[in-house]
């Protein structure tokens, strides 16, 4: 069963255009001009109940104006949408019941005071009575393992602490379907891989459905079974993530630290971007070329001090389904 | 019905509380704000007094007119700014696009905005208002009732003003100055006696900037108590409030349609 069904959305803003400079400014002063920008462009798709659906793009693409429509905050210019069977701009408090959203970026709790204050006052929002709000909050904070810090400020807590207690705010009301955008922006890898877990089960022992936004290739990798790629406001990729990953996700960047001085080296399966004595830095492909088989190039001609792998960039991957030939790029039955 | 005004009394409480807390939370800054209030307004009053040794009265106004007046009008700011704080900062909450936090929630919007934040300052003001009013008047309980009735009134026309004039972003743009300097301009005139304006300011003062409502006519009921007068005030705020809704909700329709001038769309 679809909970979430969006049909042709679609969304223009007009914006001020004005010319550069002091000029361009009075003029505009004197005699505004508006343009008209596309943010999301006739998009369709469905996500099932119980989903975890990873919506991603570079900046600008659409994402948050996306999620705003389907939150309710904001209305569309064209097509049609439901959320839980309501149409989000029409019936906005009483969708709000029901579902849960995190903005990665901007805090829904009180800087000052502990978490559980609150989640406390979030429970009189939502209108959960005394006992099962005390109930609830024993499940979130098993789930969320926020027993350690939840009665601490929230100014002392670390980003990823933070972000555990702003997700765990957002589902004491048990929301069927919950929007998360970027809830991992910021944070260091250890924290990373918390949120991701927790994600997770999230998912798997409350059957939330959850819809997620992010600028992470590794979220998306380890979280989702599907995903969705949106670019200039259009769907251009819709698949499942094991065919993102064995298609696009390829490129790996290394950087290695040398244990000892290495002034000659050389790879084949790898294109080398910067090479000192004290380290090198290169790309591969995995399509075409296994870690393994560099690392054992690289073992055998230097001594290793430290290896880290970066992912690629949102942008990366955009440009390379772009540059595949046409009909590579298109929709992909989710798997 | 009744339930629902519970539930809306518990939430508006709940605010109260978690503000109050969050102000506590660094106890010599919250101390201080309120004892510097309090100062600060007993300063204003004192230059009065100063006037009122050299005159006997202005305008038909004596000193103790203007020490009620005092005490209403800084009851009826405190009462804004204890309940109602988010008023003060509605334009930069429309310009930064801080409504989505409140439309992502399910409790009306512009009552949520309006109870998130409460200034801690306020405690002074309010302290100040109790203490000057005892000083002149020495009241009985049903006294004190009727002055927390009209300096609550008071803070609902001085909140709606606020709402109306910090509503203007929503057509304009950054207008937060512009409606800083209204709220700023009502509250001045409060602070200044009747008696001291022509006829035509003093329509301005009961209609467009409509500080005879937050302390002329108190003052006047808590004078010469008139069930007609206290009915004026009480149409008078309950008018207010729900033309401010109004206007605040016709903006809240462009604020969702993202074409606010101020509002950066994209994500």
């Amino acid at each position: 069963m679809a909970v979430i069904e969006v049909n042709g959305l679609h969304k223009v803003f007009r914006t001020k255009a004005k010319e550069p400079g002091l000029r361009g400014s009075v003029r505009s002063l004197l005699r505004p001009a508006y343009s008209e920008v596309v943010a999301v462009k006739d998009i369709s798709f469905a996500v099932e109940a119980g989903e975890l659906l990873a919506f991603i793009g570079p900046n600008g693409a659409g994402k948050s104006t996306t999620i705003k429509m389907l939150t309710g905050i904001l209305n569309p210019t064209a097509g049609t949408a439901q959320v839980l069977g309501l149409v989000p701009w029409e019936a906005r408090r009483q969708l709000a019941y029901t579902i849960g959203s995190v903005f990665g970026q901007k805090s829904q709790l009180w800087y000052h005071l502990p978490a559980l204050d609150s989640f406390r006052l979030l429970g009189s929002i939502y209108e959960i009575a005394g006992r099962d709000l005390a109930k609830r909050l024993d499940q979130v904070v098993e789930l969320f393992e926020l027993a350690e810090f939840i009665k601490t400020p929230v100014r002392k807590l670390s980003l990823g602490q933070r972000m555990r207690c702003e997700i765990a705010a957002s589902i004491l009301h048990r929301p069927k379907v919950i929007f998360l955008d970027e809830p991992t922006i910021g944070l260091d890898v250890v924290a990373k891989l918390k949120i991701r877990e927790l994600i997770k089960r999230l998912n798997e022992e409350e059957k939330t459905t959850i819809f997620l936004t992010s600028h992470d290739a590794g979220d998306i990798e380890q979280l989702c079974k599907r995903v969705i790629v949106i670019n200039h406001g259009e769907i251009i990729l819709d698949t499942s993530t094991s065919y993102l990953r064995h298609n696009y996700l390829t490129t790996r960047i290394v950087n290695v630290k040398f244990a000892a001085p290495c002034p000659e080296l050389r790879l084949f399966h790898a294109e080398i971007l910067k090479h000192t004595e004290k380290g090198v830095k290169f790309r591969i492909n995995t399509r075409f070329t296994s870690i393994e088989e560099v690392l054992g190039e690289l073992f055998a001609q230097a001594d290793i001090e430290d290896i880290s792998v970066e992912e690629p960039a949102m942008e990366e991957v955009i440009r390379d389904i772009y540059g595949r030939p046409a009909g590579e790029g298109e929709q992909h039955a989710a798997g | 019905m009744f339930t629902e005004a519970k539930r809306v009394v518990r939430f508006v409480f709940q605010y109260f509380s978690a503000n109050l807390q969050s102000a506590m939370e660094y106890r010599g800054a919250f101390l201080s704000q309120v004892v510097f209030m309090f100062l600060n307004n007993l300063m204003l009053l004192f230059f009065w007094w100063v006037l009122f040794t050299q005159i006997e009265s202005l305008n038909g106004w004596s000193f103790e007119h203007v020490m009620l007046l005092y005490a209403v009008a800084s009851g009826a700011y405190a009462c804004q700014a204890l309940l109602f704080g988010g008023s003060f900062s509605l334009s930069r909450a429309v310009a930064e696009g801080r409504l989505d936090f409140y439309l992502a929630l399910p409790k009306p919007v512009l009552l949520h905005v309006l109870i998130s934040r409460s200034s801690a300052s306020a405690w002074g003001d309010l302290a100040f208002s109790l203490v000057i009013f005892a000083l002149t008047t020495a009241p009985s309980p049903g006294q004190l009732l009727g002055f927390l009735i009209l300096i609550l009134a008071g803070g609902v026309v001085t909140t709606s003003f606020a709402v109306l004039a910090h509503s203007l972003s929503f057509w304009l743009g950054h207008s937060e100055q512009l409606a800083g300097q209204l709220t700023e301009a009502l509250l001045t005139f409060s602070l200044y006696p009747e008696g001291i304006f022509s006829a035509t300011t003093r329509l301005v003062l009961y209609t467009a900037i409509p500080a005879g409502f937050v302390s002329y006519l108190p003052v006047r009921i808590l004078k010469d108590f008139g069930l007609a007068h206290v009915g004026m005030l009480l149409v008078f705020a309950l008018g207010l409030a729900v033309a401010a809704r109004l206007v605040f909700y016709r903006g809240l329709r462009r604020y969702e349609s993202g074409n606010l001038v101020v509002i950066n769309a994209l994500d």
